[in-house]
């Protein structure tokens, strides 16, 4: 094998390590993105829901006939505005915990990938 | 049961005192009260000072001392939060609250209970990763030092007014129960929790908080189970938040209003949909500018453990929130009854902070009685230490650092020391002359978080976009705002921004905050918005990232969406209320007060008594008072 062919073949092997790389790079830009999208949106619908909960009370205004309903001796309108602005937050908070730490997870994991992968590149 | 429960309250009756001339109830401690009032006050406050200087063997850095060394988290750390977050105001204010404006108080705690939750979902993450000290000094590092100095002195502001509200409550309470004068209870409770914050920073604090928040659930739990169950609640009393089911058609039968989400006892404050979404902006976005609830956050040593004490903060908040509607309920019952013809106590609104000692001393025996001087004075203290530990941090860490950038680590945690003493001295000076209504600078308080702090961490965590000319014109535009209206009893240039009573000032923020959330979106655009690439990567870092994306974050959209919708809060804020209006025109007209306390009275007359303070609250002016236990 001539110089020149140990060139091209050098070169040849540099675009496949090129495409792997772009490949590998490419699924994790695409999984950033997810993750991304996924952060946003875990915090934005847990945010609007914790509000809506936690501001149920004007549900009097669109059903007044709760104020006549009795839920364990309560009107249940009184009632339902405490129970679902504290005790159901919880287990909606739990579950954002959760999935949260689960998107957290991806984030470092895609992110962690894709800076190995440029520094790969680099070296 | 009815009977009985007359009975009894006829037979605790005399044992409390009532002033000659006005026929109104007025408090007196009993001795046996007071005196084991003054032997847990003492106990507990020796405790205190003995965690503080325990503390004090654990801080050899600035980490330790101004964070805790990030090692203090779970349900240690959600049951100091709640305690940092549940202050004096809410230990007595909240019955007195539900006492006076009855189920209408729902509307404001729900508020208080979201906004504690919003903390944990949109801030604490990325505050606990930028890992500092203070919400004070994120905004330094993200926009710089002049943003940084006009964020202190925002906090100073705001903490101020907080601060003064508390103090005020723990000289009242000194003032009350062990008959000193307010000067020297206010001297000896704000000396005692400045000595202890001081002495043990952070570590010393959170341990005091995680304290505190066990006395205030003890001294309010139990008391709550006695009444309840003297009250013939049955079994349910042992969970008060929905322990008193059984009570209500005797409440009904006693003041039918009770239950009316629309009324209060005087009709003062209308429910408005611009006062319930004034509410939302004051108190839970207020809530999310709270530097000291902030604070909490860097204590915790890991992400997932600051959501976790977020839950658990949320739970204890709760069951202390509502376990004073229980108390409030039963006082209501209690104040409106007729007892054997005579009618129940009379309680001037100025006497309504003293309901759950009142309560306490009436139904429980003395050693449980007193439990609420001590869970009030731990609710008071856990929030001043909070807000002290806060200011000491500002200037100790945040401001010294730009005076002296290269400071040894030892200098700061003595700058810590003198400055969180200076601050515990000025709000004890400042406290001499308090505010007439506890509750009045605290939610000014709340309105100056809304709208300094919340616009500027919110869009400084998730916009890449918000720069630091915005950030500064933000603050410094919030700021001013909340300080004039504060100052000019809620007018500004003619336009009067609140509605009647001290809860009326909360509608402030509805105008306020939106501003400050405005201007920081209209100047960063205008300005470029952010070009320094450090400064990006960082904004990425907090979010968890190893890498860079510039488009992250950075959607002038989501930026200009809310400024659309902040300018159309604030053009509503400026717009007259309705209803608000048709009181303010009418403000002459006195409807005679109804007899809802007659309960033999016949039910259509409870009924039209009932409408007529009903049409009052709508039509009429703030001089209709149809309180019940008014003749």
């Amino acid at each position: 094998m001539n110089n020149a062919d140990r060139m091209e073949t050098h070169a040849d092997a540099g675009t496949h390590v090129g495409q792997d790389s772009q490949k590998a790079s490419m699924t994790n830009t695409e999984r950033m993105e997810t993750a991304y999208k996924r952060q946003c949106k875990v915090t934005l619908v847990t945010a609007a829901v914790v509000i809506l909960m936690t501001h149920i009370f004007p549900m009097y205004f669109l059903f007044p006939g709760l104020n006549d309903m009795r839920i364990f001796g309560f009107p249940a309108d009184y009632w339902l505005t405490i129970v679902i602005g504290w005790l159901l937050v919880l287990p909606v908070l739990w579950l954002y915990i959760e999935v949260s730490e689960r998107v957290d997870q991806e984030i470092n994991d895609s992110s962690s990938d894709a800076q190995d992968s440029t520094r790969g590149d680099q070296s | 049961m009815k009977a009985w429960f007359f009975a009894l309250a006829t037979l605790f009756l005399p044992a409390l005192g009532f002033a000659q001339e006005s026929g109104f109830y007025v408090y007196e401690p009993t001795q046996a009260v007071s005196a084991l009032g003054i032997t847990y006050t003492v106990l507990m406050i020796a405790l205190f000072l003995y965690v503080g200087w325990l503390s004090k063997r654990r801080v050899t850095t600035s980490v330790d001392y101004f964070a805790a060394g990030r090692g203090y988290g779970g349900v240690s750390n959600g049951l100091a939060m709640s305690s940092n977050y549940m202050s004096l105001a809410t230990f007595l204010g909240f019955t007195a609250l539900i006492w006076r404006l009855q189920y209408y108080v729902v509307a404001l705690v729900m508020s208080f209970l979201g906004g504690f939750v919003l903390v944990g979902v949109v801030l604490a993450p990325a505050l606990r990763r930028w890992g500092k000290f203070t919400s004070m000094q994120f905004i330094g590092e993200r926009f710089g030092t002049t943003a940084k100095v006009v964020a202190v002195i925002c906090m100073i502001f705001l903490a101020q007014l907080y601060l003064i509200g508390q103090m005020k409550g723990v000289g009242n309470v000194f003032q009350v129960m062990f008959h000193l004068n307010y000067t020297t209870g206010l001297i000896i409770g704000g000396l005692v929790v400045t000595a202890y914050v001081t002495v043990g920073g952070m570590y010393g604090l959170s341990y005091n908080q995680t304290l505190q928040a066990i006395i205030m659930l003890i001294a309010l739990y139990v008391p709550a189970v006695i009444i309840l169950l003297k009250f013939g609640a049955g079994p349910a009393s042992f969970f008060p938040p929905f322990g008193y089911g059984s009570l209500v058609p005797d409440m009904y039968e006693a003041l039918p209003s009770y239950f009316n989400p629309l009324l209060t006892v005087n009709g003062t404050v209308p429910m408005t949909p611009k006062f319930y979404v004034g509410v939302f902006f004051s108190i839970a976005c207020g809530t999310l500018g709270l530097p000291h609830i902030a604070m909490r956050y860097f204590t915790a040593p890991s992400i997932r453990n600051a959501k976790m004490s977020t839950l658990w903060g949320t739970f204890f908040v709760g069951l202390v929130f509502f376990t004073t509607f229980a108390i409030g309920f039963a006082a209501k019952m209690y104040s409106v009854e007729v007892i054997e013809g005579q009618q129940g106590l009379e309680i001037r609104p100025s006497e309504a902070d003293l309901l759950l000692v009142v309560m306490s001393q009436a139904f429980t025996p003395g050693w449980i009685a007193a439990l609420p001087i001590a869970g009030a004075l731990a609710a008071g203290m856990s929030t001043i230490g909070g807000l002290l530990m806060t200011i000491g941090t500002g200037l100790g860490s945040d401001i010294y650092s730009i005076v002296k950038p290269n400071a040894p680590d030892h200098s700061r945690v003595k700058m810590g020391y003198i400055f969180t003493a200076l601050g515990g001295l000025a709000t004890i000076g400042l406290a001499l002359n308090p505010p007439t209504f506890l509750l009045t600078s605290v939610i000014w308080a709340f309105v100056v978080a809304a709208s300094t702090f919340t616009p500027v961490l919110i869009l400084g965590i998730w916009w890449k976009g918000a720069n630091r000319y915005g950030a500064i014109a933000g603050l410094a535009v919030g700021g001013i705002l909340s300080a004039v209206l504060w100052f000019n009893n809620g007018v500004l240039f003619g336009l009067s921004l609140i509605q009647a009573g001290p809860v009326g000032n909360l509608v402030t923020g509805l105008f306020t905050m939106p501003a400050a959330w405005l201007t920081v979106v209209v100047v960063s655009l205008a300005t470029g918005g952010e070009k320094d690439e450090r400064i990006l990567r960082e904004i990425d870092r907090i979010h968890g990232w190893w890498t860079y994306d510039p488009k992250r974050y950075g959607s002038n959209t989501f930026a200009l969406s809310t400024a659309a919708l902040a300018l159309f809060f604030m053009i509503w804020s400026a717009m007259p209320d309705p209803a608000y209006e048709n009181r303010e025109s009418s403000a002459a007209t006195v409807v005679p007060a109804p007899e809802e306390n007659a309960v033999e009275a016949a039910p259509e007359a409870i009924a039209d008594a009932t409408e007529m303070v009903a049409q009052a609250t709508v039509t009429t002016g703030t001089g209709t008072v149809a309180h019940p236990g008014q003749r």
